[in-house]
Parts: C-alpha cells; sequence; structure tokens
C-alpha cells in the first residue's frame, strides 16, 4: 500500500476549493438528493487523500470526477434496486409549481439520460455539464479519445429517439 | 464544445439547460468543508455505500452542531484559518454552466497520459499469499479464507450450520455453503460461495464437482450471469503457493449463461474463482469454490538452453517471483537441465521479459520451484522426422528469385562453427523471417569469433542442447562469392503446431 500522504491543510484546502462544489453538483447529474451526492463527492476526497491510490499532483481533477461518477452511479443502482420494492416518493418535480413544466420535462431528459449505457451518459454529463474537452473527457473516463465522440454520438441519438418514443 | 451533428442541436441545448438548471438546485452544505477535512482525517476506508450504514446522518447533525459553534454564523473566507469552513458560494447568484475557473493550472492542460488509478472495484482479488496457508482448515477458517481471497469489502458471513448468510451492511448479498462441497483438500470443510447479488448484478455458479475430485485435465466452469455483465474471468489458483494456474474469460451469451473450461496439471487443490466484470472491466461479483485435481501429466518437459557460457551463476537462476527486482534466487537449473516443468499457463511479463512459473531439479539433485525467464527454455524431446523433413524442404525449395545469389543444401553436422551475433533468435517458425535475417545485407557475421571445431561444437551443444540441427549451406553453389560460402543450421523444436525455429548457428564454409 502506497504511504498516506500528508494531510495538510493546504493541500485538502486547495482541492476543496478547486473541485469540491463542481463534484457535489457533477454528482447530481445521477442522484436527486444533496446529501447523497455530498456523500460521493466526499468520499472520492477520503479516497484520494487517505493515501490509498497514488496520483500524479496536478491530476486530481480527473481522478476526483471518475470517482464522483462511479460512486453517483453506483448509488444510481443502489436506488433503482431499493425503487423495485419501495413506493415511488413524491420527488421535487410534484412539488413544483411556478415552472412546473419546465422542471418536468428537465426531470424526463435527465432520467433518460441516466437510462443511457454508462460511458454514454457520463460522456454526456462531462460534456454538457463540465465542458471538458475531449481529452479531458478521455482522460477522466480511461478511454480513448476517438471513442469520447463516439459516444457522445450514439448518446445524443439514443436520447432524441427516447424522447421521441415518449411525447 | 459542441457536437458535430446538427440533428443533435436541439437536444444539447436542451441537455445543457437540464444539467444547469439540475446543478443550481445543489450546493455544498455551509459544513461540508469541517466533515470532509474529518473524514480524511479519520481516514475512513469504506464509503456508506459498502457498509450500507448512511454516512451522513447522526455525523450530518453532529457535525451541524460544531459548525454553529465554530463559525458563529458566519461563512469564513477561502484561504483562511483550516478550522474554519469555507464559503464556495458563487458571488452572483448566475447559475454555474460551465466549467469551474479555478481549476489548478496542471488541470487545464490535458495529460498525454491517460493511466488514471482505477476506481477502486468493490471486489479485489488477491493472487497470492493470501489463499495459502494449511491445508485443513476449519468451517471458520475456510470463511475467512474465502474472504480473504476476494477481499468482500464490508461483507460480514453469517454461519448457520452447514450454511451461510453474506451480508453487505444489513442487506443479504448471496449465500455460502459451508460442508456442502466437503473436498478442502480432502481434510477439512469446504466452503464455496456459489450465488452472489450485488447491487443488481446476480453472479451464479452451477454446481460442479459433486463431493469429487476431479480427474481430468480441465475443469468445466459454468453458470448464469445478469445480461449487463459484459463478461466472466474464471481462474484457479493452486493452495501451495497462491499461484495462479489458469485464467479464461468468456462471453455472457444471451439467456446469461455463461461457461469455460479451466486447465489443470498435476495433483493439486486450490480455488476456483469466478468474476463478473462491467464494460469497463471492473469486477461486480465474485464466486468461488474450493477444488482439488489429479489431472494426468502431459509429459511435457523443457530444457533449459540459450545460455551465456560465461554466466557466473552457471545456469539459469529460478526466482521467488517473477522478475529480478525484489525477488530472491531460490535456485539455480544447470544448462540442458531436460525435466523443467510448467506450472500453470499463466506467464506474468515484466520490463518485456515474459516469465514461467516451473519446478525443476537442480544440479544437487534437489527439485525446486520459482520462476524462470521462459526465453531460456524449449521444448524437451526428439524433433520429429517430420517436422525436419519439412523444414528442410522449405529451406531447398525456396525460388531463386527470393534467394538469387546462393543455393542451399542441406548437409550434415557442422564440423566448425562461427557463433553470429544473435545466433539464439526465436522466429516463431517464420521462416521467411529467417531468411531475411541472413540474406546477403545482413551484418549477422560481421563481429563472429572464429573458433575452433570442439570449442563451437561445444557452444553449440551449451547455446542449444539436446536439439536437433537442420545444417545447411548457402552461396557454395556458382553464383556466389567464395566469401559469402557460409553453413548454417538451424535448430528446431516440435510443437503442437508444428516444428519451430528456436536458434540459428552459422559458420565458415
Amino acid at each position: 500500500m502506497a504511504p498516506p500522504r500528508e494531510l495538510t491543510g493546504p493541500d485538502l484546502r486547495v482541492l476543496y476549493e478547486a473541485h469540491y462544489r463542481d463534484l457535489v453538483k457533477l454528482a447530481s447529474m445521477y442522484v436527486d438528493d444533496r446529501e447523497t451526492a455530498e456523500e460521493v463527492t466526499q468520499d472520492a476526497f477520503v479516497k484520494l487523500l487517505g493515501g490509498r491510490y497514488r496520483v500524479e499532483p496536478g491530476r486530481e481533477a480527473p481522478y476526483l470526477r471518475s470517482m464522483v461518477l462511479n460512486g453517483a452511479r453506483s448509488q444510481l443502482r443502489k436506488r433503482r434496486v431499493r425503487r423495485a420494492h419501495t413506493p415511488e416518493p413524491p420527488g421535487p418535480v410534484a412539488a413544483a409549481e411556478a415552472s412546473g413544466l419546465e422542471i418536468v420535462a428537465d426531470a424526463e431528459l435527465l432520467a433518460a439520460m441516466r437510462s443511457l449505457p454508462k460511458k454514454q451518459a457520463d460522456v454526456l454529463i462531462l460534456r454538457y455539464w463540465l465542458d471538458l474537452s475531449e481529452a479531458e473527457i478521455a482522460e477522466t473516463l480511461g478511454i480513448a479519445r476517438g471513442s469520447v465522440k463516439s459516444h457522445a454520438h450514439r448518446g445524443l441519438k439514443k436520447l432524441s429517439h427516447l424522447l421521441e418514443v415518449a411525447s | 464544445m459542441t457536437g458535430d451533428d446538427p440533428r443533435h442541436e436541439a437536444i444539447e441545448r436542451r441537455l445543457r439547460d437540464a444539467m444547469a438548471s439540475q446543478a443550481e438546485r445543489f450546493e455544498p452544505s455551509e459544513d461540508s468543508y469541517l466533515r470532509l477535512r474529518r473524514e480524511v482525517r479519520e481516514d475512513r476506508p469504506t464509503g456508506a455505500g459498502r457498509s450500507g450504514v448512511p454516512r451522513l446522518g447522526p455525523r450530518l447533525a453532529a457535525a451541524a452542531a460544531a459548525v454553529a459553534i465554530v463559525v458563529g454564523g458566519g461563512a469564513a473566507m477561502l484561504g483562511g484559518d483550516d478550522t474554519q469552513p469555507l464559503d464556495l458560494t458563487p458571488a452572483t447568484s448566475t447559475p454555474v454552466t460551465s466549467a469551474p475557473t479555478t481549476l489548478p493550472a496542471g488541470d487545464a492542460t490535458p495529460s498525454t497520459s491517460s493511466t488514471l488509478p482505477p476506481e477502486p472495484p468493490m471486489f479485489e482479488t488477491v493472487t497470492s499469499e493470501a489463499i495459502t496457508g494449511p491445508r485443513s482448515v476449519s468451517a471458520d477458517e475456510a470463511v475467512e479464507r474465502f474472504i480473504g481471497l476476494v477481499r468482500l469489502d464490508g461483507v460480514a458471513i453469517d454461519l448457520q450450520g452447514a450454511k451461510a448468510a453474506l451480508r453487505l451492511g444489513d442487506t443479504w448479498i448471496g449465500t455460502a455453503g459451508v460442508g456442502a462441497v466437503a473436498l478442502y483438500d480432502g481434510s477439512g470443510p469446504g466452503f464455496a460461495v456459489t450465488e452472489l447479488h450485488h447491487d443488481d448484478t446476480v453472479l451464479q455458479l452451477d454446481s460442479f464437482l459433486a463431493g469429487a475430485t476431479v480427474d481430468a485435465p480441465a475443469v468445466e466452469v459454468s453458470g448464469t450471469a445478469d445480461a449487463d455483465v459484459a463478461q466472466i474471468r474464471a481462474e484457479v489458483f493452486s493452495n501451495h503457493d497462491g499461484l495462479l494456474l489458469d485464467r479464461r474469460t468468456a462471453p455472457v451469451e444471451a439467456g446469461g449463461r455463461w461457461g469455460t473450461a479451466l486447465m489443470l496439471s498435476g495433483r493439486d487443490s486450490g480455488w476456483v474463482l469466478v468474476s463478473a466484470l462491467d464494460d469497463a472491466g471492473e469486477i461486480v461479483a465474485v464466486v468461488a469454490k474450493p477444488l482439488q485435481w489429479t489431472a494426468d501429466d502431459d509429459g511435457t518437459r523443457y530444457t533449459v538452453a540459450f545460455l551465456d557460457p560465461a554466466d557466473p551463476d552457471g545456469g539459469l537462476n529460478v526466482r521467488s517471483l517473477p522478475g529480478v527486482d525484489d525477488t530472491t534466487i531460490e535456485g539455480v537449473l544447470p544448462p540442458g537441465t531436460a525435466d523443467v516443468r510448467r506450472r500453470g499457463q499463466v506467464p506474468v511479463t515484466i520490463d518485456g521479459t515474459e516469465w514461467w512459473a516451473i519446478e525443476g531439479t537442480d544440479a544437487a539433485g534437489s527439485r525446486i520451484d520459482g520462476w524462470v525467464a521462459a526465453s531460456h527454455l524449449v521444448l524437451t524431446g526428439t524433433v520429429a522426422d517430420a517436422d525436419v523433413a519439412e523444414v528442410a524442404g522449405l529451406l531447398t525449395s525456396r525460388p531463386p528469385e527470393e534467394w538469387p545469389w546462393a543455393s542451399t543444401a542441406v548437409i550434415g553436422r557442422p564440423t566448425a562453427l562461427t557463433i553470429v551475433d544473435d545466433p539464439v533468435t526465436r522466429f516463431g517458425g517464420q521462416l521467411g523471417g529467417l531468411i531475411a535475417w541472413i540474406g546477403p545485407d545482413a551484418t549477422w557475421e560481421a563481429s563472429a569469433p572464429d573458433l575452433s571445431g570442439d570449442t563451437a561444437t561445444a557452444l553449440a551443444d551449451w547455446w542449444l542442447p539436446g536439439l536437433t540441427p537442420i545444417t545447411f549451406s548457402i552461396g557454395t553453389d556458382a553464383g556466389a562469392e567464395a566469401d559469402n560460402a557460409v553453413r548454417t543450421s538451424l535448430y528446431l523444436e516440435s510443437t503442437v503446431e508444428g516444428p519451430r525455429i528456436v536458434g540459428v548457428v552459422g559458420w565458415d564454409a
């Protein structure tokens, strides 16, 4: 096991300031409550800073993004299993009033996106939420740059189809 | 960054808007930094997902109380006292729809490498000492052995008589049979996990080895898995030292069926471990069964060859682990040792060198096992006449346009040798490669020392012991200059795929 990194305040602070907020929002693309999004994000930081994995200085961001995406998706899978046995609780959609239709449409779109194969959904999130370049997405997901383009294309195509069917 | 297909513009725009709207609803809690700092310092090894216990419940309340004391209602500024929470609230209420602007400089430039450490898998298999130990174990020990084998993070096992339940937190995830497969080396209770549920993945192992020892060179392993499992990986490990003896992958067919066969050798006991892999190659479920077997020895042996005559070790080093770093030399196999047997089918490649697990007899007559560089082994045995004839036929039938400057003829064994620069070159049976190598423009004889006949013969025997050469001449006929007149010996081994050229020795005519 690699020796633990020194847990100095600035080290954690710098990473926290630079990435924490966006990672919580990144997790929110898969999970629907703040606590879980934060939980996933905190797990990623703990794994990175706990010294279990050696990450080159300056390359923490793609690692954290990768961990958050995996963690959030894992939570989503658990939730699907639980929901299979429990009634669906009323979500924020039902509570919305003013811009209800828009929220419903957004929720449907995000739900459709979450139903895509993992890589396709991850690429779309990194591309359209974080505006990452193809190279950054490739590094985050550990895939070739060419695959980023094909996953994005297939994801958008499938998403369009899903929405057409739904409408 | 926009998409490349104009038909997708509308969906891209909607997606951006939906994600921005979703993200707007999520802001970190005020005490997130303090909680994170505490989490890091506590360095809890697992997340809530693994333990099944929500991480944020009671501790969130406790942390919130701590924040009230420390902060006193005000948010600290970035870069302040490390005990203060950090304010990540944007200066304006503008929704964040683009990448963060506070990324470190190094993050803005994509790295040329894509070797990020992977997300740690839920199941991490262990391939060495973790599964070694006493051959006879109690049920409790067997359970521990399995946990050690697959490192089931956060998994508890409840023993209930002859059966056991696997729990991840409060959730049942699988069934374990204790004693149901009572063949753990025939002297202790067996332990098998034949079905595992994790998240929405189910992996199940068919019943096999119904209480009997496998008496065959292979064991068929099959079962079912979720259709979304990309493939399964089956492995068999030895109890002797945890050595991975064979590894096979197989797709999950329609209907979720999968199957493969693992090769066994000798008499041994160990574990069959089957892992379900997702499309990212991560392990999402694991099942395992103990196994013991008696497989007929197929008689395949290897001979130690291709050693430098001046090698100070006097033979082939047998190491404790593959590679030369951080390993110890367990013994030495002299050149020509012909009884080397491979243990397992899975080589390990380190820095371009392939290592095999083997056992053989050292100069003192003792059996030793360990790892050797595979390039120093050739198949033991007589080269089949048919193989000799095939290669000789290839040599003498080369059309003149491919070998225009000389003709060839198979002759007898050499009486004097010149060792060429790299006489030990493996061609994988590619005769064309050999011809190119000894072509007229090659420099293979440039620095060759002249040796007396006896020395050269002895040297050839050292380099290529026990092998049958095919000796032939090049450049002895009309059209060839006298200086080019050389003779060459090819050394062959007979493999199941046919003859393979393993060495070349040339000498002056």
